[in-house]
């Protein structure tokens, strides 16, 4: 939906972008351009001194504001992504799925023609471990070249963090892209 | 009894002492970071604000990451920890575990469990 | 890709790191935007305490719902337009309030809802004039301006961010700024 025009058929965004620039012969001569004008510098103007004071302290977040944000965050880590490593008599060594995942990415991170975006780890009905990569991939790659390497590499780090063969890697491209 | 340092008497260690000991004992294992303090479940009712009177309540209540449940001579320990990089998980874990389990043995407690959660990785 | 966080990683690579569950990657997010978002909630507030439980509100909502961001490049525009339906839904909260048949008693002045008053002293007449004008546009032509001249976002950002067309978003700001001219145009 467009503004209204002005009484003298101009459109208001003209003068606005116009402003910087001193008034054109129409703007000069026009009482409505005129008018429209002065009340628009002062509207710029106005703006002008609030965007300055984008850093006032009125407009500061309080001191804890972030904090107390990341400790609701960190109660909110869900405990069902926890999985069981060892069961036995002395007791049970779980993981957290965020510190499989980070030992993964640890060991995709020097494959310098992929950036991974997500790494997903479960446990299938069988008890074993699914692994499913997300990865976005540098122009000119042979896709299934790298996309092996990165499931070789990821079976790898599995096998040495848990002692467990992983059942399922899916490698999955999502974008290819320079960065 | 004299245990890692400390001299405890012939009785059985209380919850306190058991949580530093097994606190330095886990601490000391190769590949661990660090302990990981959890925060209380209850928390997650609290909304408070970041400048109101709740900050105060919002302050966990932390266990240290080491968490005892005594009975008699039944141990319960529950260890949260972060381990770090390029350490194996089921390595450092399973260490920290019969590290824990073997001082509480030590200590006189017939029966010992141990549950080490690792968390994460440190960096 | 932009530069966040004191060890510079980019932010696709942080909000990829929090989508898979790294609170510390959320953190550095939350250091870098929490600033920019209670600024702009203000904007559309006016009250200190609404635009913190929006800021908190809004942050949360994001950390639960970031595994289902498809576009990790989006984050600001998702997390920008998380927090202003979280205003919204203050506002609403607060007209609701002060309308409450049931407590005829309690003057709207006070609600806690109330504008924070400004600095007259030091911030000049226009801008307080400017600040009242602000308060007194519509909903969606607030939000579109605040956008567009205090937070300097394209047509295009903003039109992620309100969930609309970029022309739609043109005219708007272009309302707006045809009422606020208006307005201190009658303003001496």
């Amino acid at each position: 939906m467009a503004v209204e025009r002005l009484a003298c058929g101009r459109d208001p965004d003209d003068v606005w972008e116009g402003l910087d620039r001193g008034p054109d012969e129409h703007e000069r001569e026009c009482p409505t351009c005129r008018a429209a004008r002065e009340s628009m510098i002062k509207v710029r103007d106005a703006t002008l001194t609030m965007r300055e004071r984008n850093d006032a302290p009125e407009l500061a977040p309080p001191v804890n504001l972030a904090s107390s944000i990341k400790s609701l965050a960190r109660v909110q880590v869900r405990r069902d992504r926890t999985f069981s490593v060892v069961r036995d008599d002395a007791g049970e060594l779980t993981t957290s799925e965020w510190a499989v995942v980070q030992t993964v990415r640890r060991a995709l991170d020097p494959i310098e023609e992929i950036r991974v975006q997500r790494v997903r780890i479960s446990q299938t009905s069988s008890g074993g471990l699914a692994l499913t990569i997300l990865i976005i991939i540098s122009f000119g790659q042979r896709v299934p070249k790298v996309a092996d390497e990165v499931r070789a590499v990821a079976e790898h780090e599995l096998r040495r963090q848990l002692r467990q063969a992983v059942e399922r890697v899916d490698v999955r491209v999502g974008d290819i892209r320079e960065w | 009894m004299y245990l890692q340092g400390t001299v405890l008497g012939d009785d059985l260690p209380d919850r306190d002492q058991v949580r530093r000991l097994v606190a330095e004992r886990v601490r000391s294992t190769p590949g661990v970071a660090r302990l990981e303090p959890s925060l209380q479940q209850s928390l997650s009712k609290i909304a408070g604000r970041a400048s109101g009177l709740l900050t105060g309540r919002q302050r966990p209540d932390s266990d240290g990451g080491v968490h005892v449940t005594l009975d008699g001579t039944t141990a319960h320990i529950k260890i949260d920890l972060v381990i770090r990089p390029d350490e194996s998980i089921i390595r450092v874990g399973d260490e920290a575990r019969a590290g824990v389990w073997n001082l509480l043995r030590e200590a006189g407690f017939d029966v010992v469990k141990v549950d080490v959660a690792v968390l994460g990785l440190d960096g | 890709m932009n530069g966040v966080g004191s060890s510079g990683q980019d932010e696709w690579t942080l909000v990829t790191r929090a989508q898979d569950g790294d609170l510390e990657a959320f953190g550095a997010l939350v250091d870098h935007y929490s600033p920019k978002l209670f600024r702009f909630a203000m904007r559309l507030l006016f009250n200190r305490a609404d635009a913190e439980d929006a800021v908190q509100d809004a942050a949360l909502q994001a950390w639960r719902k970031l595994p289902d961001l498809e576009d990790p490049d989006a984050f600001s525009a998702w997390i920008y337009r998380i927090t202003r339906n979280r205003c919204s839904e203050i506002q609403r909260v607060a007209a609701r309030r002060a309308t409450d048949p049931w407590d005829p008693t309690e003057m709207p002045e006070a609600s806690d809802h109330r504008p924070n008053p400004q600095s007259q002293v030091e911030t000049g007449e226009a801008l307080a004039e400017l600040e009242q004008l602000i308060q007194g546009l519509s909903d969606d032509l607030r939000a579109c301006w605040v956008l567009a001249e205090l937070e300097e976002m394209t047509y295009q950002e903003i039109a992620e961010i309100v969930g609309t067309t970029r022309s739609t978003v043109r005219g708007r700001i272009a309302r707006a700024r045809a009422q606020l001219a208006k307005g201190m145009a009658e303003w001496q």
